[in-house]
């Protein structure tokens, strides 16, 4: 069974970035615009990886992170931040709600494969037979 | 470039940012240029985008200021194909300004001071940048602004 990304950014060109990153391997890369539709698209689609942004209007990274680990449905849901924030204080609070690795931009490619990779089993997608 | 903060400080600051930002982002090399061959043409063409700082001993801006053949190119940099749409290279420009903010916000806070970086938005065409610094980029042009004020 393929596995399920989700990638919640206020950027569409880092969420589309993003995909074509995971594109080789077998999972499905869904795209969410800020927290509040990355909440949604968790209860919906159950991803086994989330790649979020922290600043994002409607509902920012932070705000969905606490909405997230409040909620006992989805709480475990792996969680790796991509942002522009790198403040310690920003750091140690996303620590604390459970977030598995971060990542500041710019970010390298194969850094957050590498980072995703520790977390979920990818494996690259095999070409249809012919 | 700044009022109450060091005016070299912010330009030095400002010049690491544009330099990293676009060579490991985007994999482009900045030059620093003088305004007579950099300043883009600003029009309803070209695009801007800034990032609110707000700390506890300085608040300010982040701008950024770029033609759309840059935007173009930057965008293909980042997503690996090209795109003539408007909406992606002002997104490409807003997530440029953010990421530049995020590199000005971690330097200025390395002696502990605490910076938020707000969400980023379009800047018009007729924006002030008074104080600002100007690059070319894959010999397009590129203006960074830093409007950096210490709070009382």
């Amino acid at each position: 069974m393929s596995l399920c990304i989700l990638s919640v950014d206020d950027s569409s060109l880092i969420r589309l970035a993003v995909s074509r990153l995971f594109s080789p391997f077998d999972c499905q890369v869904l795209q969410a615009a800020d927290g509040e539709q990355g909440l949604a698209a968790i209860r919906q689609h159950r991803p086994d990886l989330v790649i979020l942004d922290y600043n994002m209007p409607v509902l920012d990274g932070i705000g969905m992170l606490r909405l997230l680990r409040a909620d006992p449905e989805i709480a475990r849901t792996r969680v790796i931040m991509l942002t522009a924030n790198s403040a310690p204080e920003t750091i140690a609070t996303v620590a604390r709600l459970g977030v598995r690795d971060y990542l500041t931009k710019p970010f390298e490619d194969a850094v957050l494969l590498a980072k995703a990779t520790r977390l979920i089993p990818l494996v690259p997608r095999t070409p249809p037979s012919p | 470039m700044s009022v109450g903060v060091s005016h070299t400080a912010l330009e030095a600051l400002a010049a690491t940012a544009v330099r990293e930002v676009l060579m490991q982002q985007f994999r482009v090399q900045a030059t620093a240029a003088a305004p007579a061959t950099a300043v883009p043409n600003v029009d309803a063409a070209t695009l801007g985008a800034s990032v609110p700082l707000t700390g506890t001993a300085l608040r300010g801006r982040v701008l950024v200021r770029v033609s759309p053949a840059l935007a173009r190119l930057l965008v293909e940099r980042l997503v690996g194909q090209a795109s003539g749409s408007t909406e992606e290279a002002q997104d490409l420009c807003q997530e440029l300004c953010n990421i530049l903010a995020g590199h000005v916000a971690a330097a200025l806070g390395r002696d502990g001071a605490l910076i938020e970086l707000g969400t980023p938005s379009r800047l018009g065409p007729d924006a002030d940048l008074i104080y600002c610094s100007h690059w070319l980029c894959e010999h397009e042009p590129l203006t960074f602004g830093l409007d950096i004020r210490t709070t009382p």
